[in-house]
């Protein structure tokens, strides 16, 4: 049995179908990421699934659950992070934490919680004194206080810098690696490469790809791009006799190829310079990301 | 029960916590009644009204009122007046009055006749530092006259008599109950409104949505929270009100308890029915100041509104704070039982029951 099985899920507000006919299945254990730029569907998709908002039509199960009709089991089993984090402003970290524990019929041990966040040190300070990372690890030990199943958050890098965006995916994989299923959702194309094991691509309230990230990128982009400069500079026909070179861009010494297979490219550049007397310099070579999956498939980026 | 148990006394804690509601709460109400204590109340003079009545009218007994008028007349101190028996009792009961000296008819007669002659004396006694005062003045005044006209101060017997019903009203008592309304309102109005609204707008209501707690657990516990601080607002005006100006409360405590709690509820209702209409905390914080200034206003609770055109007294009538300020001052002055304000309670409780309904049917998460 899928964690979560999402079918033809719809949501319009007014003329606008924020969700539109989304099927999905997620697995147990897994890190599922919702990749997409803003006003795709990702957070409806999302809330919908935690019981916060209605489906217009189609049926949602979090293992087995129809979340409409057993919303309260649901909720007893799901650990909810929300895009904005929202604390009560006098309250302690630690306090924050037991509070929000009354709301749940069982709980973790408050310390167990501040361990798990990083947030040891932090327990008796104010919410309001936190930095943003801080801020964020709270919400997620928050989304942790009734030792879910099942941990949703919204955006949960958002806003920070990479350090603090890197302790978070550390927290995160901890969680997978307690056997705990996580959805997430981002914009940020390199937590979704780099964290989740699955992801699904949003665009426009429907999913438009599915699937790991190297499946992706191998599915839809075959091509690296590799640019480099070279001097003094050789006919661009050279450069087109190259191993795997599908295609050349060449301005006045500096090259920019395409290549299915990057790394035997990349041998034949710096064996062709030194046969020819050039000196090759500045060589780059991009591998294909989601954010080109996502141009092929929309002709836009992720973030505009 | 620990669920709310808890959030009860984080709520509690929250409140504590936030020093400038603190102010507002229990720093602006003392103030505000000691400002007007200060300015309106009392002239805090010793002065001593003694009335005398003469039922017998003859020469005896008029020459004994003369005798008294004339020998208090250098003593400004000891104010003498002289009328009927209705005039002085009434003014008696109204509190315009320490005592009162009553010749009864028929002595003059008995003095001349060489027998005892009887009089009567009644004491205000709800002013207890005064009463005193006045029942040994009068005694004095009694025995010097039945030494002047025989030698021998036995003459005069003087028969007391307690006084019934005698009300002491004074400015502090009718203001104390007004402060209290007033602190009832904004608590329930202003603070609860703003109170939800903030919660609606910063997404805490979506988190409690998306958790296994119920939205009437979660309210509660804050309305329980707004409960307790308006019964320690209470008890300290209350406190400071007797500290300072010898507020006295004629009636019961549990009445005056029970009142505030209802018409607290009344207004937390009315407060949550304004967050569920507004926007966001700022719109929401000005229809609660917009609602709540021109009523304390208008609804009589500072002062009387016998003095103010008839139009005033009509739109006072149509506030919920008249009914509480009508209903505290009742029982605070008056010691009226539960029954007596009955009108109140009622407008109070159906206010309360409409808003919070409306409340429900418009309430919204986000």
């Amino acid at each position: 049995m899928p964690a979560i099985s999402i079918v033809d899920l719809r949501k319009s507000y007014g003329d606008v179908k924020a969700v539109d006919g989304i099927s999905l299945e997620i697995e147990e254990r897994e890190i599922f990421g919702i990749l997409g730029p803003n006003g795709a569907g990702k957070t409806t998709t999302l809330e919908m699934v935690e019981t916060l908002r209605e489906p217009d039509s189609g049926r949602i199960t979090v293992v087995g659950l129809d979340v409409q009709a057993e919303a309260r089991a649901v909720k007893e089993m799901i650990g909810v992070q929300l895009q904005t984090t929202v604390f009560f402003d006098q309250l302690t970290v630690r306090e924050t934490i037991d509070l929000f524990g009354a709301f749940y019929p069982r709980t973790l041990p408050v310390a167990d919680l501040l361990k798990l966040a990083e947030l040891g040190e932090k327990a008796d300070s104010r919410v309001n004194e936190l930095s943003g990372g801080q801020q964020k690890r709270l919400s997620i030990a928050l989304a942790l206080v009734n030792d879910p199943r099942m941990v949703f958050l919204d955006e949960p890098t958002t806003g920070l810098d990479p350090q603090a965006r890197r302790r978070i995916w550390e927290i995160i994989r901890h969680l997978r690696d307690q056997d705990k299923t996580v959805v997430i959702t981002t914009h940020y194309i390199e937590e979704a490469e780099s964290l989740c094991d699955r992801v699904a691509i949003m665009d426009h309230g429907g999913i438009i790809a599915l699937g790991t990230p190297r499946e992706l990128v191998n599915e839809h982009v075959s091509e690296s791009v590799i640019s480099f400069r070279l001097t003094p500079p050789v006919g661009e026909e050279v450069v087109r006799e190259l191993h795997g070179v599908t295609s050349v861009q060449a301005d006045n010494g500096d090259y920019r190829v395409t290549t299915p297979v990057p790394q035997e490219t990349l041998i034949g550049i710096v064996a062709m310079a030194y046969e020819q007397g050039a000196e090759a310099d500045d060589i780059n070579m991009k591998k294909a990301t989601l954010e080109d999956v996502f141009l092929k498939l929309t002709g836009r980026r992720i973030r505009s | 029960m620990s669920k709310f148990h808890k959030m009860f006394v984080y709520n509690l804690k929250m409140t504590l916590r936030q020093r400038e509601a603190l102010f507002w709460m229990f720093l602006f109400p003392v103030l505000l009644m000691i400002i007007l204590g200060l300015v309106f109340g009392s002239s805090g003079e010793m002065r001593m009204k003694i009335g005398v009545v003469d039922l017998d009218g003859s020469p005896a007994s008029r020459a004994i009122v003369r005798g008294i008028v004339k020998a208090f007349e250098g003593t400004p101190e000891i104010e003498i007046s002289t009328g009927t028996e209705e005039v002085e009792r009434a003014a008696l009961k109204d509190g315009n009055r320490n005592g009162i000296l009553i010749i009864p008819a028929g002595f003059g007669q008995a003095v001349t006749e060489g027998e005892k002659g009887e009089v009567t004396m009644i004491i205000n006694r709800s002013e207890l530092s005064t009463a005193q005062i006045a029942s040994s003045t009068l005694r004095g005044i009694v025995g010097r006259i039945s030494q002047g006209m025989s030698g021998a101060p036995e003459l005069i017997t003087v028969n007391e008599e307690a006084a019934q019903d005698v009300k002491d009203f004074e400015y502090i008592d009718f203001m104390v109950p007004g402060i209290l309304a007033m602190v009832v309102m904004f608590g329930g109005l202003a603070g609860y409104s703003l109170e939800i609204a903030t919660y609606r707008e910063k997404g805490i209501l979506r988190r409690i949505k998306v958790s296994p707690l119920s939205l009437s657990t979660f309210l509660s516990s804050g309305i329980a929270s707004v409960l307790i601080f308006t019964l320690l607002q209470t008890a300290l005006l209350i406190a400071v009100g007797m500290l300072l100006f010898h507020l006295k409360i004629h009636g019961n405590y549990f009445c005056l308890a029970l009142l505030v709690l209802v018409g607290a509820l009344s207004f937390l209702s009315l407060g949550f029915l304004i967050a569920s209409m507004t926007r966001n905390s700022r719109s929401a914080g000005m229809a609660s100041q917009a609602i709540a200034m021109p009523m304390m206003f208008l609804s009589g609770i500072f002062f009387p509104l016998q003095f103010v055109p008839s139009v005033l007294k009509v739109i006072a009538r149509c506030l919920p704070l008249y009914y509480l300020g009508d209903a505290l001052r009742e029982v605070m002055v008056d010691s009226a039982g539960l029954a007596s304000v009955w009108l109140d309670l009622a407008v109070l409780m159906g206010v309360g029951a409409v808003s919070f309904f409306a409340a429900v049917r418009f309430f919204r998460w986000e």
